[in-house]
């Protein structure tokens, strides 16, 4: 394995062995340096030998070791003759994030941050044991996971302005709920408006620094201060079974070409067989069940806010899906084609013109919402046609981690934690702090640095950087 | 029962058991999971029972829709499971089948580090030998 240097922001490793395509590695020396600490170049380069594979495997600048797949992969596959891989998209389908733009100034919330987090702490239930005051009945959990967010604004939750803002319109033609088994539903039911754990937050934040003001302008960020709100979660135990039970019937019915795989997290189905349309049709239930999440969690944050702060407005910025498969078409060898783009950890960042867009982004392309770790910087940056051209209209997803929770563990400490987010005025509010110290900034890459890349290749530019106020950890 | 070694693993957790039978293994990977989302060394008191059977056609299927069990119980019924009693393994033609009583608690009742999403293939390997059998596994978290 000897990535070749093209130039600062990326690397290639031509096809060997059983590879198709060439493994595209957006990163600078620092970064390719931390991805070769594990074993994530070695997983993009298993993704390159997939049937149907198109143009390249490509590693986005965040790219760390997953499950199959690395993080921060991204992977196009012919409609015909590719596959379809839960371990392409992750078992958390459609993690991703919102960011809502506030009428609020940093200002505003002096004094209040402590009261303010934990009433959202209370009413966005996050961590183990904690369910969602709403317990789905069978037939809302149905119009969820066939219609996602649009159901709930039908239900009076939210507005179509938080709709109009969102990747496919808060939900993916082309759901079957019946294809989503029983258990997913059974752990689903109680989840809707739920965190969850692990690295999903929900952050009280302020544009700290504006870099290009008239696309933020765009985008509803229109000066320095402004409080806006970023949440970070998804699919929630729904999405977990949906791509454990594929997986495993992927394994069962494919078992010679599973047997053939170097990781049997990389277990596909052919997109044209009948498993493979089941599955795609189950991953888009749960991805709507993931976008309903986010809408409901930004909707009662939206109430608690106005509890504190009479007329506040909330604007979504966007929504953005980082671990999802989408039948998209893109240029390849000179000509448009359907594909399938398997996003896991990776942002879809659309540039101008793309008739997914909303009509306010069609200008400007579309906003790519990067969350940073715990205490430090987030970004807003904006599609590029250059990622359309390099990376499947793709771009990185967020910090990356760099050390395994276990040393996290071992290094920091939750309560001490707490203690330097407030010597810099973040406040954290968490059901266990024994539990966020493998969560801490220094378990994670640079996220200026990944940003850094992804502006100088072209793939996301970066409009806004924002800096967190307070944080809800599950 | 086994020893369980915690391993480094950049996004999830990863560890290795080392016990002198299949059934030890399996009840210490168990017990792994309760570290992993309760503490290094926190189990849940076993207050209530679950049975269960579990189907597959090799021994890593078998390893990970247990563990899974475990983790879906979490969400379907609020409950941590961390001991098993009456655990036996048999053959039913091609079929692996894992039967036993998941024995644990009320999850309201703990304070939990993280909660493990789910499963995950990566690295598993269950090595069985003269000496014992040791399993790796990674869960994603």
């Amino acid at each position: 394995m000897n990535p070749q240097k093209i130039n600062d922001y990326s690397f290639l490793i031509e096809p060997t062995g059983s590879m198709l395509v060439p493994l595209k590695i957006f990163a600078s020396d620092l970064l390719l340096e931390q991805m070769l600490t594990d074993k994530c170049i070695q997983q993009g380069m298993n993704v390159a030998c997939l049937p149907g594979i198109q143009g390249w495997s490509i590693m986005m600048p965040d790219a760390h070791q997953g499950y199959g797949f690395s993080i921060g992969g991204v992977a196009a596959f012919d409609m015909s003759s590719g596959v379809i891989s839960p371990g392409g998209i992750g078992f958390d389908i459609n993690c991703g994030v919102r960011v809502v733009a506030t009428s609020l100034q940093k200002q505003d919330l002096e004094g209040k941050m402590p009261a303010l987090l934990d009433a959202l702490f209370q009413a966005v239930p996050s961590g183990m044991g904690t369910d969602s005051t709403w317990l789905l009945t069978d037939d809302e959990l149905e119009a969820i996971l066939s219609r996602g967010a649009p159901y709930l604004v039908e239900q009076g939750i939210g507005s179509q302005q938080d709709l109009d803002c969102c990747e496919e319109g808060g939900f993916i033609e082309g759901a079957n709920s019946s294809f989503v088994p029983r258990r997913a539903k059974s752990r689903g039911r109680k989840q809707i408006g739920t965190l969850g754990s692990g690295n999903h937050f929900l952050e009280v934040q302020y544009a700290h620094e504006i870099f290009d003001k008239e696309t933020a302008t765009r985008f509803g960020i229109t000066s320095p201060d402004q409080v806006v709100l970023m949440i970070h979660c998804g699919s929630r135990g729904l999405g977990h079974e949906v791509a454990s039970h594929f997986l495993r019937r992927m394994e069962e019915e494919y078992p010679e070409l599973v047997a053939a795989l170097p990781e049997k997290d990389l277990a596909y189905a052919p997109l044209d067989s009948v498993l493979g349309k089941e599955y795609y049709g189950a991953m888009c239930a749960a991805a709507n069940f993931a976008f309903a999440n986010r809408h409901y969690i930004a909707h009662k944050a939206h109430l608690i806010f106005q509890e504190f702060f009479e007329g506040v407005t909330f604007h979504t910025v966007y929504d953005v899906a980082h671990n999802i498969a989408k039948r998209e078409t893109h240029v390849v060898d000179g000509e448009h084609k359907e594909v399938m783009v398997h996003r896991k950890g990776a942002t879809r960042a659309f540039g101008p013109g793309r008739k997914e867009l909303p009509e306010v982004y069609q200008e400007t392309g579309q906003p790519v919402l990067i969350p940073g770790s715990m205490g430090t910087s987030s970004y807003v940056l904006v599609g590029t046609q250059d990622s359309m051209e390099k990376s499947f209209g793709s771009t990185a997803h967020g910090a990356g981690r760099c050390m395994s929770r276990y040393q996290a563990k071992q290094e920091f400490d939750g309560p001490q934690l707490q203690k330097d987010l407030l010597g810099q005025n973040i406040h954290l509010k968490t059901g266990s702090l024994r539990g966020v110290a493998d969560e801490a900034p220094g378990a994670y890459k640079d996220v200026d640095e990944v940003v850094r890349v992804s502006d100088l290749a072209g793939i996301g530019k970066v409009v806004v950087k924002l800096k967190p106020l307070g944080v809800i950890k599950g | 029962m086994g020893s369980i070694s915690f391993q480094p693993h950049t996004a999830d957790e990863k560890f290795t058991v080392q016990a002198t039978s299949l059934e030890d293994a399996f009840l210490t990977a168990l017990q792994a999971c309760s570290y992993i989302v309760l503490g290094e060394g926190d189990l849940a008191r076993p207050v209530f029972r679950k049975p269960f059977r579990i189907t597959a056609t090799h021994l890593r299927g078998l390893l990970y829709d247990f563990l899974n069990e475990m983790i879906a119980l979490l969400d379907e019924e609020s409950r941590i499971y961390s001991h098993v009693e009456n655990l036996s393994f048999s053959q039913q033609g091609a079929e692996h089948v894992l039967e036993g009583v998941f024995l644990g608690d009320d999850a309201s009742l703990y304070e939990f580090e993280t909660v493990i999403k789910n499963m995950t293939y990566s690295e598993m390997e269950i090595l069985q030998d003269e000496d014992g059998v040791s399993l790796t596994v990674v869960v994603d978290i």
